[in-house]
């Protein structure tokens, strides 16, 4: 600090000093001082009253939304085990919503009854009905690297499946999934123009099912990435134009796609390259001591143009449904490896695309990569060996630019917009902004507790924002109130302004839903959400107009040889119709649409001891079958508050016994 | 001869050609430009073969119950690609001799000399510019003692390999060895060792801990590393007798200890770090506590770093000398949970006029909340300035917060214990 601002700064110190001691002699004051703003003695009493200091008052202005006022970000969050997708408000950390997507959600009329069933059984696993999932990694949609508010991905680790929500409706739209490989972990990702969602695996098994014993791991356990093919006009996923690459059995962990420099590529890290298994019970070290081992792994470096020409040469085969391009075909024509340190778990390309970022869970240094020279040690085929199975690796030292000494047991890494990187620290319980150009720690905040992934405002798109950090830690244990054994997790939201100020810890916000794995962070005006379905009779399953859509004045129930149809109209306060009639056996069609155009008109229909309960949104269409084989008299009424008179917008189903 | 000066003859003979079987000092003579690895293919269950001095050309691999002496001037070299020694089975061993280098490969674990095998045995080799000095994987009864491993001043820390690696390794003897400029002393998965007498200098982890319950850390020095000693996962440690000097980087810390409990600390000189001590979830059962007792804390930033609200620690009897502050607490956490008795703090404030060496008042040690250096970290350079200590006195004095209250020891030490001279 020069001079000059040393002597200036001290004056203001010594100004602020005296501030001190004459605030300091007012509070001393019985009743105040006369003459002090009330603004100020109010505060200042507020604040001795909750023990609060300068910087939570600030922290405070800095994130209370007032009633009227919105948010300026989402954050979009996995819900861990909730298998659901969080939607979060920031700065204020208000939670907003819960979207189904592999978990029943009654609230939405999601898996109970309805058109969703059909979107369940989509993810079916070995013919088993799947209700839950463990979703990680969100991903939205993006055009040219950058976020475009249109669609939302997200992962079930647990059983390898992929789901697509459309933000113009927050409605999971598709679930899909391929035999292919058991569970994932590094998914979902996306292509800079969302071309295609990575799936990456984690524990290897033979692919496509099947039996192999575990003795045979190395042989015929294996991993592969699925590139699915995504078609924006339909925003489904077109599994007849995706495709896979077949991996080594490393258990691979995370991914990213290369954008602008390193477009046309993907990344993926990996930390069992010992191949370890486990076997406590047969004298064999447990799996994490195994997987330890080695004191480096391999990040797989993926050329995906190039795969797309393999699988258009047909140099591929049908496993799963999908057409896999064989490790022995892919190693050194699109898949290639570089070592990375010490079981890795953080894979993150710089915003500009040419640099990749690999942090060490237990290592003190993040590795910094550069694309050009991975490329060029590619395309000179300049290679220290091959592993196993035949990929070439690459030389260490030649394919990264240099190390940054964080800290203790770095992991995830985000970025700013002023060229910093954030990363966060595992062991420490730190986050660590550093510089990337000149690999230098600028400064840490402590975090409670236990940090995983961290998300900055779209933190890992081609131009970050910068502002806000959220780090997603896993444990709160004192942070809240307490509420039995288990705990939530616990969300703080960081300040981290333009990047050259100190960062600030502005607020805890506790999950107490799933555990959270990873958020990502876009603008709230790149969004366009509809506020109504349209037109009347809409299904967001299957994003038109439904055929069954019913009309006010033409409500109606019909026999048919496939059971009792019924057209059923709702709108404030009354069903149409609202007496239903059918006979002990009889397969029940009803078609219920939601009439009604106004904002946050919503109406639920939910039967007695059926297990059916829908959502349905203004102007939204709904079918549900089921078998009345139980006569007796069910009450069905709107479950969600819909006006004055809306305990009285009820009906009977009326189930006549066969005599 | 009469039998009982028969039998007292045949004892004798029996007692001196046991020693001469079994001396060691009985050394098959490797001279240079012998093939040494046919010699040692060839030896005999138990041989001694002895390197004379000049280079040798490595790999090499020692079969078990064999061992290759030789004087420092005794050179094995590597040829550039992975691992140059290795103790292939139980009971081999590795004398004196120097080792030159290793191949380059982190991902293959590429060594100066790697043991295989129970009851092996490396001492007194001298290892220079290795990627791994020496590394040890599932055995049980290794020593390793009094070896010189030189790994690489020039290299960025990142970039050099560890001094000693043992992973799945119990009942390891690791003493007198010397460490400079290598990466870090890694134990892990492996239970029941003892680190003694060692000195480890400028590298990243003095000694890092993982799953390695029942060690003992006694008497090493640690000087300039990033960190001391780190523990992580494991219980029933000692630590004592060592001095933990000079961390000072990005993570400086002297020891660090994360969800490990069952710790004794003692007698250890914990001097010029950034952080002395650093505790996160320490202990973590419910049925652990730890102990620090005797320890000296000197010229550190914080002596002691409490990250959350760490319940059943004891400090007794520690000295806490020309540090910033003696504790600091993150998160806001409470530290009602760490007990402090007969503590020396030379910040004490206090007198003893019953003169039995004990403060007649607790020491109390207080936060104020409104720390004005940590919500403007440029203050940071007014420390020691009349200024900002005027400014904090005031705060003190005319008290808009209630100060939240760190340690409190009851009865703190007046003196300091004296040092032994090294």
């Amino acid at each position: 600090m020069r001079l000059r601002e040393a002597l200036s700064r001290r004056a203001e110190w010594a100004s602020t000093l005296s501030i001190m001691a004459a605030v300091g002699a007012l509070a001393c004051q019985p009743g105040g001082a006369p003459g002090a703003p009330s603004v100020g003695g109010g505060l200042a009493q507020l604040m001795q009253e909750r023990e609060l200091t300068e910087s939570d008052v600030m922290a405070a202005l800095k994130t209370y939304t007032p009633t009227g006022k919105l948010d300026e970000y989402y954050l979009f969050a996995s819900g861990g085990h909730s298998g659901q997708v969080l939607v979060i408000g920031l700065p204020s950390m208000r939670l907003l919503k819960v979207i189904g997507v592999f978990t029943p959600e009654p609230w939405q009329g999601y898996g109970y009854g309805g058109d969703s069933g059909a979107l369940f059984d989509a993810g079916e696993k070995h013919g088993r009905k799947m209700r839950w999932g463990d979703t990680h990694h969100p991903a939205l949609s993006e055009t040219g690297g950058d976020y475009d508010g249109e669609y939302l991905f997200i992962n079930d680790k647990n059983s390898a499946r992929i789901a697509v929500i459309d933000l113009r409706d927050f409605e999971t739209t598709q679930i899909v999934t391929s035999s292919l490989i058991e569970n994932d972990h590094g998914g979902t990702f996306v292509t800079p123009n969302t071309e295609y969602v990575i799936e990456g695996p984690q524990y290897p098994a033979p692919l496509g099912g099947g039996y192999a014993d575990i003795a045979d791991y190395a042989e015929k356990y294996r991993g592969a990435v699925i590139l699915w093919r995504f078609n924006r006009e339909t925003g489904k996923i077109e599994p007849d134009k995706s495709f896979a690459i077949e991996l080594p059995p490393y258990m691979q962990d995370l991914s990213d796609a290369g954008k602008l420099a390193s477009d046309g590529w993907i990344f993926l890290n990996s930390f069992n390259t010992e191949r370890a298994t486990g076997g406590t019970a047969e004298g064999k070290p447990p799996l994490e001591s195994g997987a330890s081992q080695n004191d480096m792994d391999y990040m797989h470096i993926i050329n995906w143009r190039r795969a797309e020409e393999m699988v258009a040469e047909g140099k591929t085969k049908q496993i799963g449904g999908l057409p896999v391009i064989p490790l022995d075909a892919a190693a050194g024509d699109c898949l290639w490896f570089v070592g990375e340190p010490k079981s890795p778990h953080g894979l993150d390309v710089t915003p500009d695309g040419k640099e990749l970022v690999v942090a060490g869970k237990l290592d003190t240094h993040a590795t910094v990569y550069s694309f050009e020279k991975i490329k060029g040690l590619i395309d000179a085929k300049k290679f220290v060996g091959n592993d196993d199975y035949g990929v070439p690796i690459l030389p260490f030292e030649e394919s990264i630019r240099g190390q940054a000494e964080l800290g203790l047991g770095p992991l995830h890494t985000q970025y700013d917009g002023a060229g910093n990187a954030y990363t966060s620290l595992f062991i420490e319980s730190k986050v660590v902004k550093w510089s990337v150009k000149d690999l230098k720690v600028l400064e840490k905040i402590p975090v409670h507790y236990n940090v995983g992934h961290i998300v900055a405002a779209e933190g890992d798109t081609v131009s970050p924002d910068g502002r806000f950090l959220v780090s997603l830690n896993k444990w709160a244990i004192d942070r809240f109130m307490k509420v039995g054994p288990l705990l939530p997790q616990n969300f703080q939201l960081i300040d981290i302004g333009d990047g050259s100020e100190t960062m600030q810890l502005l607020y805890d916000m506790p999950i107490g839903i799933g555990e959270p794995h990873y958020a990502q962070i876009v603008k709230a005006d790149k969004l366009n959400p509809k506020e109504v379905f349209e037109p009347i009779g809409y299904n967001p399953r299957t994003r038109a107009k439904d055929p069954n859509a019913a009309t006010s004045g033409e409500e109606r129930i019909e026999r048919r040889p496939d059971g009792v149809h019924v057209w059923m109209t709702a709108v404030r306060s009354r069903f149409t119709p609202d007496l239903i009639r059918v006979k002990e056996g009889d397969t029940v069609h009803l078609h219920v649409t939601n009439v009604e155009q106004a904002k946050d008109a919503t109406h639920g229909f939910g039967i007695g001891s059926h297990n059916v309960n829908l959502s349905l949104e203004p102007g939204e269409h709904e079918n549900v079958t089921f078998v009345a084989d139980d006569p007796g008299v069910y009450p069905f009424y709107c479950t969600e508050f819909c006006s004055a008179l809306h305990l009285e917008m009820a009906g009977y189903l009326l189930v006549e016994p066969n005599e | 001869m009469s039998s009982r000066a028969l039998a007292l003859a045949i004892a004798t003979a029996a007692g001196l050609l046991w020693r001469i079987a079994s001396a060691g000092t009985a050394c098959e003579a490797v001279a240079l430009g012998e093939s040494l690895q046919d010699q040692l293919d060839a030896a005999q269950q138990g041989a001694v073969l002895c390197l004379a001095p000049g280079e040798w050309a490595g790999p090499v691999r020692i079969p078990a119950s064999v061992t290759l002496r030789g004087p420092r001037e005794a050179v094995i070299r590597s040829g550039g690609s992975g691992t140059t020694v290795l103790l292939d089975g139980a009971g081999s061993a590795l004398e004196g001799v120097t080792i030159d280098g290793s191949g380059g490969r982190f991902d293959h674990l590429d060594a100066a000399v790697r043991v295989r095998g129970d009851r092996v045995r490396v001492e007194g080799v001298r290892i220079v510019e290795a990627l791994f000095g020496v590394l040890v994987e599932q055995a049980r009864g290794v020593s390793l003692l009094r070896n010189e491993i030189e790994g690489f001043p020039d290299k960025p820390l990142g970039l050099r390999g560890d001094g000693i690696r043992l992973w799945e390794v119990r009942d390891a003897r690791v003493a007198e060895n010397r460490i400079r400029h290598s990466r870090d002393l890694v134990v892990w998965y492996s239970p029941g060792n003892r680190i003694e007498r060692n000195v480890v200098e400028d590298g990243r982890y003095g000694t890092h801990f993982m799953y390695s319950h029942g060690s003992v850390v006694r008497g090493n020095v640690y000087r300039r590393n990033v960190v001391g000693v780190f523990s992580m996962y494991s219980r029933d440690l000692e630590f004592s007798d060592n001095l933990l000097a000079g961390a000072r980087g990005a993570a400086g810390v002297g020891l660090g200890c994360k969800e490990s409990g069952n710790l004794v600390f003692a007698r250890n000189r914990v001097i010029g770090n950034s952080t002395g001590l650093y505790l996160d979830t320490c202990p973590l059962y419910l049925d652990e506590s730890n102990r620090f007792e005797s320890n000296r804390f000197q010229f550190s930033d914080a002596a002691v770093v409490l990250h959350g609200s760490e319940k059943r620690n004891e400090f007794l009897s520690n000295d806490f000398m020309s540090n910033r502050t003696p504790l600091r607490i993150e998160g806001r956490s409470s530290g009602d949970g760490v007990t402090w008795s007969e503590n020396h703090f030379d910040d004490f404030a206090g007198y003893d006029l019953d003169s039995d060496g004990f403060g007649d008042l607790p020491y109390e040690l207080r936060s104020f909340e409104a720390d004005l250096v940590r919500s403007q970290p440029s203050l940071a350079f007014f420390r020691g300035s009349a200024a900002l200590w005027l400014t904090e006195a005031v705060a003190r004095m005319f008290p808009i917060f209630r100060a939240k209250r760190l340690l409190v020891d009851p009865t703190p030490r007046m003196r300091p214990e004296p040092l032994d001279e090294d």
